[in-house]
């Protein structure tokens, strides 16, 4: 459609979109591209630097870091991925009810949600992983829970707007139903902010993620996450930089292209920004 | 004017017991016992010392009464023993917060001191090749997560890999009431660390604030009376374009935590986030609350500043 | 005497006006205030009057859009206002707005079909291909080119998308239409043909116009009789004809007295009213005009006139035709 010719012509999301893509396959199929199992421990072969068997080398504990680096994508893209979704569904729902009902009890659906922002976000992830244990699991929970004032506050302020344009005026005169005017009418008009928001909350989520691996707080070994992978070679800085150097740059990849494919949403569906790198 | 520092103020109040009860909540819903933790890894404790060291440390109450005990406490400034560190939390806590605030305020100003100009800059050489440098470079930094631009500079000027002649340090803490050069000098790699990341987002929000403060209707009213360029923009432009970036610098608050938490553990700064991980690793609920607490308060007071500031600023918000 | 197809009685609508979260309610604005008036049916009855009158909130408040605090609203004989949900969405069904915003009042996600097909999908049951056979009829009753039927609303023109917007009121052969300025947002060239196309579709289907304007020549030109509104009160209600070479009320005559003749090289009389509008929300006690009003008596500050109805259905909520008229 129209909205698919805007985002290919669009150089950055192609840009972002020849990274991710990769990225992608390699969650998807990386247990065939892998030449080793990224658990299986090669003892005799620790901290090994590059070679034909291994195509990074090999981490202390003999396993194969290629390997881990093309299963560790998975973990960081099902949080992020599964996590903005859910945050996106049930914040956008509690922003458009509210902003819909609007008065008193719209405010205190609201201000429900919004007590979510009390906290910076990793202190929050920091404890439900104390709370309920790491995995992958109760960080997709935790993501969800951090990013739902996100979507909530968009859907609402931008429900409000909408709410008083004559087109909804007109559907409520003519008898149409609530829940259509909800889903029908506002949501479809309310889309755009969230979409920009979605790939921030990827973005956010990915770095949560990586950032409690690496403090030992989220994936948890044996299971490889990239995060993890950097924490874990922090201690062979000086004897192998490589063991850390490639998940690092295969992250920053990743969230660099998340970034810009924001950045490419963000002129795509809103003109007035489309100044601003 | 005052009823809107008043209502901020007050809903900060709101939003720190909001915190405190789901710190409370959370805390007492670990799994694991946090007495038999204490007595040590016995499998077979002996009853009596488990029964005293309760009552000892008031687990024996009822919920609510410990709810209520704590949030007076709290405000008084006592949240208890330390399990782990056998000393007050508060002593804890007063030890090492100090040394994050400075990391974080540190970050945060040489975080503006980059971020500020280079936005200003960009905006105004907007499309040539300096600008294209410059925001491709804050893209980078937005999507460098910390500690990887901290392992980063560690291998850069630490390892002297590119042998400049002298390895800064890479951690450890020196007093600054021992030697003061040796104390800045271990602050310069966390704070600028910490700073990058901000100072990019910084840069984005200062520049698309910049231009479109240049293309508004005031500015080319201004141009048309004919007043200097450089006079048109230090007066008028910043002036305007400021808002929003103080906007964004509110919201950096709250990456400023996270970072600290992450960026300490880089550099071993023995601040108040390495506190809160140790204090997670052995299950020290006192401590625990006592660092989440203090920390939520501290990002939840920040945020009201800025909005009472934005308020100041902006006279429509209020 | 055609009979009654909207009754609105003694319409009251209030907004209050919050001071901040810790303050009490500043006062209320009266939006409408004890509005009554019959609409006949086949004639388009003209409300006149400034911005910010309450027009507006007058008219939603007809289509039950927004609450009324008190009154009654009757349709066809049925009270809209006591109405369960499920019966006000039937007869939802016969009453119709034209809005004036053209682009505001058509949801940029549709396309024609979906914004004319919506009224016919809720209140019939028919197949799509129906529903389509209707929405050509419709878009060509309002000139619109058929091969449009699957554009969006920002590739048309502002006149194309109020003829959309009529097409869209004229789904389900509505009894009446409320065309809340409808050209005030359009060129002048282009409101003549909206005007002659709202007058011609009236003819062919025998509709009933609620017709709401700020211009009163446009008011004029388009109404069989008219109501002046000021600050949420009826002033004044006549045959246009007859407002228009008779007017009662003092501010009936300034309005009128304002509209350039061309005819008339430099209009004499022309009254020029002192004073600023009084907000709404510090509502004059006795009659709503008295701050601007050259006629005004000690006694218009403090009483309110009732509703005189002179003959022939003309009548004026003034004290100085308290002699010639009787309340009713």
């Amino acid at each position: 459609m129209n909205t698919i010719k805007r985002c290919l012509q669009n150089k950055k999301f192609v840009f972002s979109l020849i990274i991710l893509l990769p990225m992608i396959f390699i969650a998807l199929f990386g247990s065939s591209i892998a030449p080793h199992d990224p658990l299986e421990m090669h003892t005799t072969n620790t901290l090994a630097a590059a070679s034909v068997q291994f195509p990074m080398g090999t981490d202390e504990y003999g396993r194969c870091i290629f390997s881990r680096l093309l299963y560790g994508i998975r973990p960081s893209l099902t949080v992020s991925l599964v996590g903005t979704l859910g945050a996106f569904l049930i914040g956008s729902f509690c922003g458009l009810v509210a902003g819909y009902i609007g008065g008193k009890a719209g405010n205190a659906i609201m201000r429900t949600v919004e007590t979510i922002l009390c906290f910076p976000a990793i202190l929050l992830a920091m404890m439900v992983v104390c709370l309920f244990g790491a995995g992958v699991r109760n960080l997709t929970i935790v993501v969800v829970i951090l990013y739902i004032p996100h979507f909530a506050r968009i859907a609402n302020s931008s429900t409000i707007k909408v709410k008083k344009m004559e087109y909804v005026e007109n559907d409520i005169s003519v008898g149409q139903t609530t829940p259509k005017i909800l889903i029908g009418t506002i949501f479809r008009n309310i889309f755009s902010p969230l979409i920009i928001q979605i790939s921030l909350t990827i973005s956010s989520a990915i770095l949560l993620e990586s950032g409690l691996s690496f403090l030992g707080l989220g994936v948890q070994p044996p299971e490889p996450s990239w995060g993890q992978m950097i924490g874990d070679a922090k201690a062979y800085l000086s004897v192998n930089m490589m063991y850390m150097l490639w998940p690092a740059l295969f992250l920053c990849l990743t969230i660099l292209a998340v970034n810009l494919m924001g950045d490419a949403l963000r002129d795509i569906f809103d003109p007035k920004l489309q100044d601003s790198f | 004017m005052k009823n809107f520092i008043l209502r901020r103020i007050g809903t900060a109040i709101v939003m720190l017991f909001a915190v405190m009860t789901i710190v409370f909540i959370l805390v007492h819903m670990m799994p694991g016992d946090p007495v038999l933790q204490m007595l040590g890894t016995d499998t077979n404790p002996d009853p009596v010392a488990v029964e005293s060291l309760r009552s000892q440390l008031g687990l024996d109450k009822p919920i609510l009464q410990q709810y209520g005990s704590w949030i007076f406490g709290a405000l008084q400034g006592n949240m208890g023993q330390s399990y782990s560190e056998k000393i007050s939390v508060m002593a804890s806590i007063g030890t090492r917060l100090p040394r994050t605030l400075e990391l974080a305020f540190v970050a945060m100003i040489l975080a503006c001191i980059i971020g500020l100009p280079l936005g200003v800059l960009s905006a105004q050489k907007r499309g040539k090749i300096s600008d294209l440098i410059m925001t491709t470079g804050a893209s980078l930094g937005t999507s460098i997560p910390v500690y990887v631009l901290g392992y980063l500079f560690i291998i850069v000027f630490s390892l002297d890999i590119f042998h400049f002649g002298f390895a800064m340090p890479s951690s450890g803490y020196t007093d600054i009431s021992k030697n003061a050069g040796a104390h800045f000098l271990r602050l310069i790699l966390p704070a600028l660390t910490l700073a990058l990341g901000i100072a990019a987002s910084i840069m984005r929000m200062t520049r698309s604030s910049v231009l479109e403060a240049l293309s508004s209707e005031s500015v080319r009213a201004l141009r048309a009376k004919g007043l200097k360029e450089h006079i048109v923009i230090s007066r008028h432009v910043v002036r305007n374009a400021f808002i929003p970036v103080i906007t964004e610098i509110g919201l950096q608050m709250g990456n400023l935590i996270g970072g600290t938490v992450l960026c300490e553990n880089v550099f071993n700064w023995p601040g108040l986030s390495t506190l809160l991980v140790k204090s997670i690793n052995a299950r020290d609920y006192p401590l625990i609350e006592g660092c989440v607490l203090v920390m939520s308060a501290i990002f939840i007071l920040t945020n009201a500043l800025v909005d009472i500031l934005y308020g100041l600023l902006d006279p429509r918000v209020r | 005497m055609s009979e009654d197809l909207l009754k609105v009685c003694h319409v009251n609508k209030t907004f209050p006006i919050k001071g901040g979260m810790f303050s009490k309610s500043n006062g209320v604005v009266h939006a409408v205030d004890d509005v009554s008036f019959t609409i006949h049916k086949g004639e388009t009855f003209g409300l006149v009057g400034e911005s910010g009158c309450g027009k507006s909130t007058l008219s939603r408040t007809i289509l039950q859009l927004i609450p009324a605090d008190s009154g009654e609203v009757i349709f066809e004989g049925k009270d809209l206002r006591k109405l369960s949900k499920n019966d006000l969405r039937k007869e939802r069904r016969y009453m119709r707005m034209i809005f004036q915003k053209p682009f505001d009042s058509l949801n940029p996600r549709q396309t024609v079909r979906d914004i004319i097909g919506t009224p016919i999908r809720i209140h019939e049951k028919c197949s799509a291909e129906e529903r389509e056979k209707q929405i050509l009829q419709l878009m060509e009753r309002v000139g619109l080119p058929s091969a449009y039927i699957d554009r969006y609303p920002h590739e048309f023109s502002g006149g194309q998308r109020q003829r959309i917007g009529i097409a869209r009121a004229l789904a389900m052969r509505p009894k009446l239409i409320v065309c809340d300025e409808p050209v005030s947002a359009l060129d002048v060239s282009i409101q003549a043909q909206i005007l002659s196309l709202l007058k011609a579709l009236q003819r062919e289907d025998k509709l009933t116009y609620l017709f709401i304007s700020h211009n009163l020549s446009v008011v004029n030109h388009m109404s069989d009789r008219i109501a002046v509104m000021y600050l949420g009160s009826i002033m004044e209600t006549a045959e246009a004809t007859e407002l228009y070479h008779n007017p009662l009320h003092p501010y009936t005559q300034a309005l009128l007295s304002a509209i350039p003749d061309p005819s008339v090289p430099d209009k004499p009389n022309r009254i020029i009213l002192q004073g600023d509008i009084p907000s709404p929300v510090n509502v004059p006690q006795g009659c709503r005009f008295c701050t601007r009003c050259w006629k005004a008596t000690e006694r218009c500050s403090k009483e309110r006139p009732p509703f005189y109805h002179l003959k022939d259905g003309h009548a004026v909520a003034c004290f100085l035709y308290e002699k010639e008229g009787d309340v009713q």
